[in-house]
């Protein structure tokens, strides 16, 4: 590995560039400032560039003060005025007063983001909460559904049936579980089969429907379907 | 303002001295308030100036600055001077003001083409003592310096003008920005260095105030 060669010159030149600003403005005193002189006057490249630095700064200072605007002597009288006061009449929320202040500034920036979230939140559950199905059913027979509503449902079914192969029959179910009224969607049934349907759902009881626990009238649609069993052989 | 209390009475001859200020203005001295004002407006004003990228914005960072010392007095240990505390918060103010400047008003073009409201009724008289040529040449490399100062990093700029401009020392730099002594040398070092560079192509250096040959626009 090879390092780079220094001179002693080049070494002495960083060593007098760090102390260079200092040498500018008067504040190197002592040793510091003999040894920067001597090598001032050894190295011309530095003098110079020590020359430009005390150059440069004296321009700098050449700018002087910039006078402030006149309002702005009565713009902080004001201030004064008005923090003096509330500051004498004692009020005990003002030393609160920067807690609240750093408060301010740092919820600020977030207050129309939150708002605009907020918003758009609420606009979009009201569209979205009238697709909802929001029907209860009961985990189990023993429980009163207190919810919205439910359907009326079947709790016993009579033991026998009807000649038809498949049948579907709407029931209008009172609040007490009776049918007062059925229906049949496909069709009207010949006589001895609607003899058959009103048997069978006389023997038939059911659960009425709930709306917040109480029971209600409801509608309810059956479908009976023969079933059978094939013995081949 | 009319009530007067007995802080008062330390203000009325000469400038109160800084621990007596800051008595002064935790107990709502009137004469605090007035003392302050005039004691650090113009200073501070003369900070966040050359601080800022926008100076019109100064004179509302000033009443800031000003705002927050009046309500954190009470918070002012006197660990460090007032005159530090003060020119802390007007550094950090500048600062803040500075990256809000960055983000929203960079691309912004104002309609002034000069702030004459900062200039005092001296200044507008005519100088019979200097000639036409030093005034205007006075004005030209004072535009210079001050857009050769501009340019340099906000963070060194700092440094610099507390330093030459406010002739603060080395120490008291350190407890504004923030740093150890050594950033506070770094800095202005680097500062001067930029600055230095900055003048040198539109100034010439090394032989007086002269003219470097600039382009006809």
């Amino acid at each position: 590995m090879e390092f780079p060669i220094v001179s002693r010159k080049t070494l002495a030149c960083w060593r007098a560039g760090r102390k260079l600003s200092a040498y500018a403005d008067r504040s190197l005193a002592g040793a510091a400032r003999e040894s920067v002189t001597a090598h001032l006057a050894e190295c011309g490249e530095c003098a110079a560039r020590a020359e430009k630095l005390v150059q440069a700064r004296e321009m700098l200072r050449t700018l002087g003060h910039v006078k402030a605007p006149r309002e702005l002597t009565t713009s902080l009288r004001i201030i004064a005025s008005r923090e003096r006061a509330r500051r004498v009449s004692g009020n005990p929320l003002f030393d609160f007063e920067p807690l609240w202040m750093r408060m301010r500034n740092w919820m600020q920036p977030l207050a129309l983001p939150f708002a605009g979230g907020i918003v758009s939140t609420l606009v979009l559950f009201s569209m979205l909460v009238p697709g909802y199905d929001v029907s209860v059913r009961a985990a189990s027979p023993a429980d009163v559904p207190t919810a919205f509503y439910t359907d009326p449902s079947v709790k016993t079914i009579a033991p026998f049936a009807f000649s038809s192969d498949e049948l579907v029959v709407e029931l209008a179910i009172d609040e007490q579980g009776r049918v007062v009224d059925y229906h049949l969607p496909n069709g009207p049934a010949s006589a001895p089969l609607r003899r058959a349907i009103e048997n069978s759902l006389l023997f038939t009881t059911f659960t009425p429907a709930m709306a917040f626990g109480q029971p209600t009238s409801g509608r309810v649609r059956l479908s009976f379907r023969r079933s059978h069993i094939e013995v081949r052989g | 303002m009319t009530s007067r209390t007995s802080a008062d009475s330390r203000f009325d001859n000469g400038a109160p001295e800084e621990p007596a200020l800051a008595d002064g203005l935790r107990a709502g001295s009137e004469d605090a308030y007035e003392a302050l004002i005039s004691r650090y407006q113009q200073p501070v004003f003369n900070l966040v100036y050359r601080l800022l990228e926008d100076p019109g914005d100064a004179s509302d960072v000033v009443q800031e600055v000003f705002l927050k010392v009046f309500r954190n007095v009470g918070s002012f240990r006197g660990t460090s001077s007032l005159r530090t505390w003060i020119y802390r918060i007007a550094v950090n103010e500048a600062h803040n003001h500075r990256r809000w400047f960055t983000r929203h008003r960079r691309n912004q073009v104002g309609l002034e083409t000069e702030d004459d409201s900062a200039r005092h009724w001296q200044e507008v008289l005519s100088d019979h003592s200097r000639s036409a040529f030093d005034l205007v040449s006075d004005a030209e490399t004072r535009a210079i310096v001050e857009q050769a100062l501009a340019d340099v990093n906000p963070a060194f700029r700092a440094a610099v003008v507390l330093r030459d401009l406010e002739d603060m020392s080395y120490e008291e730099i350190a407890e504004v920005l923030q740093v150890s002594l050594g950033t506070v040398k770094s800095r202005i070092l680097r500062g001067r260095e930029a600055l230095r560079r900055n003048l040198e192509g539109r100034v010439a250096l090394g032989s007086g105030l002269e003219w470097a040959a600039q382009p006809a626009e």
